[in-house]
């Protein structure tokens, strides 16, 4: 029963899975077509900016600007923002249209209703990510950037843990509460600040406290240019495996709403 | 507990300060259609999704089918059919895919059953459920509910938006289940729903249960009405002293007697004078309902609803 509650999920999510992973896979394809034919013009802009505008930027990522802009901030705010929507409503949207109601008296547990709708967000993702890696990886070749498909590999990599800790802990927030609008909102307002806070705290030559974000184990060890770093992963798998276990619990011992 | 399709014992479901069930002691009998009434807000459905374990009881236990409503919730899922009271489905499946997905998620549902309940039901599977009206999406979440046989039905207010010829079919429906075995537990907010098909019925207000009676003994306990025509105009007290009355109205030659119990005093009392015309009104249920919901209503074991006597004169 539990292949077809996962079934289920999952054709609820193909066409926005989709949509995301060929937009910013298209943006990857456009960032580097632009990259290839403005290079200089780009990189005589920003040599002019200050420094810490630069790294706040993402303008000394390899690639140059436009390289940094699409993965420091175009990629993971799509990615990061359609796991925190998915996740927050994927079961509390569920409760708030009644739809529960009837699902819950099926002959299926409360774990599987849980375990189905993270493991479709969690394919959604990987799919995404792989369009991603796709687009990314032909045009850096066809347009000559030439940069390291092993690079490129590990950022999306990386872009997958990131999303997937917060779309965990947006399905936890709405397991524990049932309330889509709280679930996304808390895990958005969780996403944007410790956003800022990576990308602020080390201007603020406050490096050590920007390792409370998950946003440093997504891009603080250069992945783009140093390939995967097993450690940071290891910790965006352990945010989402907790969440995951808060979003079994929660759900598990509340009263379902609707 | 085995004879009891449904058991509670001191169910009590508190929302902070607020009490929805107060020790709910229910038990509903295999193989029969328990109609449970309360007016809306009363509990009903919090009796029921306590029931599913789609909420948990602050105190108390229930049975399902022998099973514990917590502990066994999957196993009780399994055997019984469910169709809530605010019935919300998918709007981007059709009603083919939605009874597809619920059917494989039971697994083992006869394909054929289902096809036969939606000609009975005239229901179109084609469309997809945002496009349905109330009415046909509450055929889909019948034929769900029905479709694997259950041993026992629990039905929340599923009358909602089905023309008369589907309410009869409706009605046939749970005849059947009955006479296969199974049990119906059919929660409504009027007693018309159950009326026709409910061997007994329950009623429920501010999460208490206040009185379960066989519809049958409610028909006889319930107040019938007499109206005579005298050839001459009566006094107002022509029936003073007659036991069982509930309601006199004397306005010349014509009175309106509503009374409980044998008629034989009655008729005595009114036979002191020339009659001219009886006329007896059918017994009157709605009204003895209406008594248990209101707040000031009597509880289990006070007396029936209507005992006090009152005497119009017009």
């Amino acid at each position: 029963m539990f292949g077809e509650l996962l079934r289920h999920e999952l054709r609820a999510r193909t066409w926005s899975a989709l949509a995301l992973g060929l937009v910013i896979a298209l943006m990857g394809v456009f960032v580097f077509a632009l990259t290839s034919g403005l290079s200089q013009a780009i990189a005589d802009m920003t040599r002019s900016f200050p420094q810490a505008l630069t790294a706040f930027i993402g303008g000394g990522s390899a690639g140059g600007y436009a390289v940094g802009e699409l993965f420091n901030l175009i990629a993971p705010a799509a990615m990061v923002g359609y796991a925190v929507v998915v996740g927050g409503s994927t079961i509390a949207r569920e409760e708030e249209k009644g739809t529960m109601s009837m699902l819950s008296a099926q002959p299926v547990a409360r774990s599987s209703i849980v375990a189905s709708k993270a493991l479709a967000l969690l394919a959604s993702l990987v799919g995404a990510a792989v369009l991603l890696w796709v687009g990314v990886s032909v045009s850096s070749a066809g347009y000559g950037i030439g940069l390291d498909l092993g690079g490129l590999t590990a950022i999306c990599i990386h872009l997958l843990a990131l999303a997937v800790a917060f779309g965990a802990i947006a399905v936890a927030l709405g397991g524990l509460t049932g309330n889509p609008g709280l679930s996304i909102g808390t895990a958005g307002v969780l996403a944007v600040a410790s956003y800022a806070s990576n990308a602020m705290l080390p201007l603020a030559k406050l490096t050590d406290w920007a390792r409370l974000s998950p946003w440093h184990y997504f891009a603080g060890s250069n992945p783009l240019s140093n390939g995967v770093d097993g450690w940071h992963l290891l910790v965006l798998g352990l945010i989402a495996a907790v969440a995951c276990a808060a979003a079994f619990v929660g759900f598990n011992r509340r009263d379902l709403k609707g | 507990m085995t004879d009891s399709a449904i058991h509670t014992s001191g169910l009590t479901k508190n929302y902070g300060s607020v009490t929805a069930l107060a020790d709910l002691n229910l038990d509903v009998q295999r193989g029969e259609i328990f109609g449970f009434l309360g007016p809306n807000g009363a509990g009903k459905s919090t009796t029921i999704r306590t029931l599913l374990d789609q909420i948990r009881p602050t105190a108390g236990t229930a049975t399902v089918l022998g099973l514990d409503s917590h502990a066994d919730s999957l196993a009780i899922r399994r055997r019984i059919g469910y169709v809530p009271g605010d019935l919300a489905l998918y709007p981007n499946l059709t009603g083919a895919e939605t009874i597809r997905y619920f059917a494989r998620l039971r697994g083992g549902v006869d394909h054929v059953f289902i096809d036969e309940l939606a000609g009975r039901l005239q229901a179109d599977l084609s469309k997809k459920v945002k496009e349905y009206s109330t009415g046909n999406r509450q055929k889909i979440g019948l034929i769900q509910a029905f479709m694997h046989r259950p041993e026992l039905l629990i039905l929340d207010e599923p009358n909602a938006g089905l023309d008369p010829l589907m309410q009869q079919e409706f009605l046939k429906l749970l005849a059947e289940a009955r006479d296969a075995g199974s049990t119906v537990f059919l929660s409504s907010h009027t007693l018309s729903e159950v009326e026709r098909i409910a061997d007994r019925v329950g009623i429920i207000r501010d999460g208490q249960l206040v009185v379960v009676e066989r519809i049958d003994d409610l028909k006889r306990k319930a107040v019938r009405r007499l109206d005579f025509e005298f050839a001459r105009p009566v006094a107002p007290d022509v029936f003073s002293g007659v036991s069982g009355l509930r309601d006199v109205a004397v306005d010349g030659v014509h009175a309106h007697v509503s009374y409980e119990g044998p008629v034989t005093e009655l008729l005595r009392a009114a036979s002191t004078h020339e009659v001219v015309n009886l006329t007896s009104r059918e017994a009157d249920l709605e009204e003895i309902f209406l008594t248990y919901y209101r707040k000031d209503g009597p509880v289990s074991g006070e007396a029936a609803p209507g005992q006090k006597e009152s005497v119009h004169v017009r």
